[in-house]
């Protein structure tokens, strides 16, 4: 177990997580209404394969992959489709949703599990298994798991790091996750290690979450699994691939594009474990709801369609007026405008700030402080990216960098003059004709 | 605003990310400065008295009226950012407390007028307008900046002028400058003698040492100088609690007051017509605007470096700059025109120092 | 503004720097703009008419020379012989100069000759071209040097009132009382360059604010 450092590596945000720390996960209530999104996942959305009418049954497939990078979608309740209009997911892209009313009978909660073993399970057929349950990169990435796990025949990736650092300040739903289901990780992580043929197993787990060494030692040492267990430095963005990446195999962040193995986030693995074993199709996750406006934070294990007000409900509803709801982190979550919109199968967590939180901030003059040069984690210059931007020179800001801007939201985290700059820069990037994803 | 929510029917507030920010504030930054300002500025009229109080008050209301004017009649209020009192207090710090009051009311109305204003306001300039403000004083009124106002104890000559004639003329005498302002008859003042009687005697008498005579004074800042460059320790007093909340920097400080030192010393001895390495660095850091230069005005961040290193090449610049201006250059003040110097240079630093660091992108992606 | 009216200024003002660094006061600013008027009215005469000649003289020579300007090079050679006469122009009015007013000529100095090559008569030239007619060449090389001369005598007196607080026109030295403690880095050459940095931005206002004022006369 080694701790490696990165000298560039990100800004260091206060260290407010609400939640404690080795609470059990809670399972969310079953959402007597389900809007289920048909885009959840990098390309293109999914193919709707049901009409308002349909009865649906838990777990079944609603939304055929239409594409590369497209993904399977699955119905979390069992019911009656009620409609399937076009809402608007958070961060401003519009996509068909079906909704669902709940009604009938469960095919899976509260019968008994059926484990199947799948050692004797050829590569193809296990790919086969998590592409059929719509299994994305639940780290943020969304792209199908199936097609970052595919190798060539006969050749093998090097290293495969599991992921289990959240990825964001005040959200440990993936820490909850790997007290809970250990051992569905440890298996896991032996599936990917032999579809990727991997030369080398690494759990990455973060500075505060040292405790769980021990015990996942022990579990791989009862599975026979060869992993070793680094130690990431708790800097945002902790968990980003490259950077998770870098301080596995000591060499410095190539950027975001470029991968020497492959890093899968822990909830993932948790859902290819569910979908091989179990074979259930991603119909549910755990994200952490917090912020100083709830009463009681805490993770919660959730249908995907739940609405997110449900959620606060279940977490003992408002102790203050919410200010601000934010889906995902607090770092690159996107402001809704109600709390009426659906858990979709990325949605790492819920915040929901106090008033005396989320202030409208007033944007000042630059004052060439350099913060934002010192916290980048991928060495750009965002001040200067910023001003080229808005200038009208994307093209200029592209040759300058701009392509490895991952929108971390470090620069913006640290500008003493609330200037916006994640805004500008993405702005940047579509401007010079290319939407850039993580 | 919003209604007390049971299920959200408040007004959310949508804004983009990220939606939690570090603490400091360019608002705040400002007055900060302001304050660490304020023990060294107080001394200073302790010593100086009513006259350095109207010089004070003139370039702060000098300062503010000009920004006043230049941003009311376009409907923008920046008054409240706090850098128009910080730039007019630096002004005014900047001065002998003799000036005529012509002197403060232009150097800060050309500060913040053109040196700042003209550019583009907050942030936009390339030249720190409190230092351009004092040079264009400077230059205009060169023998009025020489007035300096002598103390109780009498003492009128300032350390540095009379540095330089006595050291031209009495390179006879050994020891520092110390010895020769004393030789000079430069007045000190009792303390002085008591205190360094009781060290020299006590604590320094078994190693054969001795400070010489007017160390306390230099040291305790009951010098002849500018109003608000006297007080050696309140300054860096004032420093230290704006390192300490990371408001300024450290590098360009340490770096300018470091080959400053070093310069001085093993040069300032030949430039003197003393030997090498016999020239007076601890006497040169303490006396004239260096210290508040190094720490108020050089650290400022819109006219300094954007990345580490570039600070230290910036640092070292300035002491280069400043040690040529004290010791050969015929303006009044060495540290002044250095600064506005060293700030031209700013830019050419930044893409120098930046463009090792920034991304190299032979391949243009697309 | 519209790309002429842009590099006129743009010339303008390059060609008043050093006329603006020499000129400390008023007198020696409105001695330098008379002879800037002088060269370039001088010129604005007699060079359309050179011109005629010349390419009157160059048909017949290709016959006795055996060689004609080339058609390329003669905006080149007409820019060499327009060198030739703006300095044959100061010449003249640097010796004037010395007759009428000898210390004021010592104290310029060296910026009388560079009037010929002052950006204000190469850039006239190279503005009106090969063509045009002596008509038409005097009246801009007329517009040309009142603005030059204004321009010129306003930055020096807002110099000369604010950097050594008095007002010089000739023998009779005007002080203005109340600046008893006057500005004098005014006076230096870094003072000239500010002055004329706000002039040059005054006269881009100016012209912004006259092309908005025509668009909306047009509309």
């Amino acid at each position: 177990m080694r701790t490696r450092g990165l000298p560039r590596a990100g800004v260091i945000p206060p260290d407010n997580s609400l939640v404690p720390r080795g609470l059990a996960i809670a399972n969310a209530a079953v959402p007597s209404i389900a809007v289920i999104p048909l885009l959840q996942h990098q390309g293109p959305p999914a193919l709707c394969l049901v009409r308002p009418g349909d009865h649906v049954r838990e777990g079944m497939l609603i939304g055929k992959a239409d594409g590369p990078l497209s993904a399977n979608v699955h119905s979390s309740i069992p019911g009656l489709v009620l409609e399937v209009p076009s809402i608007e997911l958070p961060g401003g892209t519009r996509s068909d949703a079906v909704v669902i009313e709940l009604g009938g009978e469960f095919d899976r909660s509260g019968k008994p599990r059926l484990t199947r073993s799948w050692e004797s399970l050829s590569r193809l057929d296990l790919l086969g298994r998590i592409q059929a349950a719509g299994i994305v990169g639940l780290g943020g990435s969304l792209i199908p798991t199936h097609l970052k796990l595919a190798t060539a025949p006969g050749a093998g990736v090097g290293l495969c790091v599991a992921n289990g650092v959240d990825s964001e300040p005040s959200l440990s739903a993936d820490d909850a996750l790997m007290r809970l289901k250990a051992v569905e990780i440890a298996e896991a992580m032996r599936m990917c290690g032999k579809l990727l043929v991997a030369q080398r197993l690494v759990l990455a787990i973060g500075e505060n979450q040292d405790d769980l060494v021990a015990s996942f030692e022990r579990i791989f040492r009862e599975k026979g699994v060869a992993c070793d267990i680094v130690v990431v430095p708790s800097r945002y963005p902790y968990g980003h691939e490259e950077l998770v990446m870098a301080s596995v195999d000591g060499s410095p962040a190539a950027g975001p594009h470029e991968s020497r193995g492959k890093v899968i986030n822990v909830a993932t693995l948790h859902a290819i474990y569910e979908a091989v074993a179990l074979d259930k199709p991603m119909i549910e996750r755990v994200l952490t709801v917090t912020g100083g406006a709830v009463a009681a934070p805490r993770n919660l294990k959730v249908r995907i369609g739940t609405l997110v007000g449900d959620l606060f409900e279940e977490c003992g509803g408002f102790s203050r007026p919410p200010a601000k709801i934010v889906v995902g982190g607090p770092m690159r979550g996107s402001a809704v405008p109600s709390p009426d919109t659906p858990v979709t199968k990325g949605t790492a967590g819920v915040v929901a700030f106090s008033r005396a939180e989320a202030r409208p901030r007033v944007a000042y003059p630059c004052i060439r402080c350099g913060n934002c040069v010192e916290a980048c984690p991928w060495g750009l210059v965002p001040m200067r990216l910023h001003k080229l931007v808005q200038q009208g020179e994307a093209d200029r800001a592209m040759e300058e960098g701009l392509a490895r801007c991952t929108e971390c939201g470090c620069c913006a985290f640290a500008c003493p003059s609330n200037i916006p700059l994640v805004v500008s820069l993405r702005e940047g990037k579509k401007a010079a004709g290319r939407g850039a994803h993580v | 605003m919003s209604d007390p929510a049971q299920g959200g029917q408040a007004r959310l507030l949508l804004s983009p990310a990220p939606h939690i920010k570090a603490a400091s504030s360019t608002v705040g930054l400002a007055w900060l400065v302001v304050a660490s300002l304020l023990p060294a500025l107080a001394w200073g009229i302790a010593l100086f008295g009513i006259a350095a109080v109207r010089v004070c008050a003139v370039g702060l209301a000098a300062a503010v009226a000009a920004e006043a004017l230049t941003t009311v009649p376009f409907k923008r209020f920046t008054l409240g950012d706090g850098s128009a009192v910080l730039t007019g207090l630096i002004v005014g710090m900047f001065l002998p407390a003799g000036v005529s009051l012509v002197v403060p009311a232009a150097a800060s109305f050309f500060a913040i007028v053109v040196v700042k204003q003209t550019f583009g306001g907050l942030g936009r300039n390339w030249m720190n307008p409190a230092v351009g403000g004092v040079l264009f004083a400077l230059l205009s009124w060169n023998a009025s900046m020489a007035r300096w106002i002598p103390l109780a104890s009498g003492a009128a000559v300032p350390p540095l002028d009379a540095l330089r004639s006595a050291l031209a003329a009495g390179r006879s005498v050994p020891g520092g400058p110390l010895a020769v302002l004393n030789a000079a008859g430069y007045p000190f003042s009792g303390a002085d003698a008591s205190v360094l009687g009781w060290i020299n005697g006590h604590l320094l008498g078994f190693l054969h040492v001795g400070l010489p005579t007017g160390a306390f004074d230099v040291v305790s800042g009951m010098v002849v100088g500018p109003i608000g460059a006297v007080s050696a320790p309140l300054l860096l007093a004032g420093a230290a609690f704006l390192l300490a909340r990371g408001v300024i920097r450290w590098e360009i400080p340490v770096a300018y007051l470091a080959v400053f030192a070093v310069l001085a010393f093993a040069l300032g001895g030949p430039a003197t017509g003393r030997g090498w390495l016999t020239g007076e660095a601890l006497f040169q850091l303490l006396s004239g605007t260096l210290l508040l230069g190094a720490f108020f005005a050089a650290t400022d961040p819109v006219t300094s470096p954007l990345s580490r290193a570039g600070r230290w090449a910036y640092g070292t610049a300035l002491g280069i700059l400043t040690f040529v201006m004290r010791y050969f250059g015929s303006v009044g003040d060495g540290v002044v025109v250095s600064l506005a110097l060293g700030n031209a240079l700013v830019p050419l630093i930044d893409i120098a120092a930046l463009g090792a660091l920034a991304p190299s992108h032979a391949r243009k992606a697309g | 503004m519209s790309a002429n009216r842009e590099r006129r200024s743009a010339i303008l003002v390059l060609s008043l720097l050093p006329a603006a660094v020499a000129s400390t006061r008023v007198i020696d600013a409105l001695f330098m703009a008379a002879g800037v008027v002088f060269v370039l009215m001088a010129m604005s005469l007699v060079l359309p008419l050179a011109r005629r000649f010349g390419r009157a003289a160059s048909e017949p020579s290709e016959a006795s020379t055996g060689e004609t300007l080339p058609r390329e090079g003669s905006h080149a050679a007409s820019l060499w012989g327009a060198l030739l006469l703006s300095s044959c122009f100061t010449a003249i009015y640097e010796l004037v100069l010395n007759a009428v007013a000898p210390a004021e000529s010592s104290r310029l100095g060296i910026y009388v000759p560079l009037i010929a090559v002052s950006f204000l008569t190469m850039g006239r030239l190279d503005a009106l071209g090969v063509s045009g007619t002596a008509r038409r060449v005097a009246v801009e090389a007329m517009r040309a040097g009142a603005a030059f001369s204004g321009l010129l005598v306003a930055v020096t007196l807002v110099r000369e009132v604010l950097g050594a607080g008095s007002i010089t026109l000739g023998a009779a030295v005007g002080r203005a009382p109340f600046f008893r403690d006057p500005a004098r880095a005014l006076g230096l050459a870094g003072g000239a360059l500010i002055c004329l940095g706000y002039a040059a931005g005054a006269l881009r206002l100016g012209g912004r604010r006259g092309a908005a004022k025509r668009k909306e006369d047009q509309r």
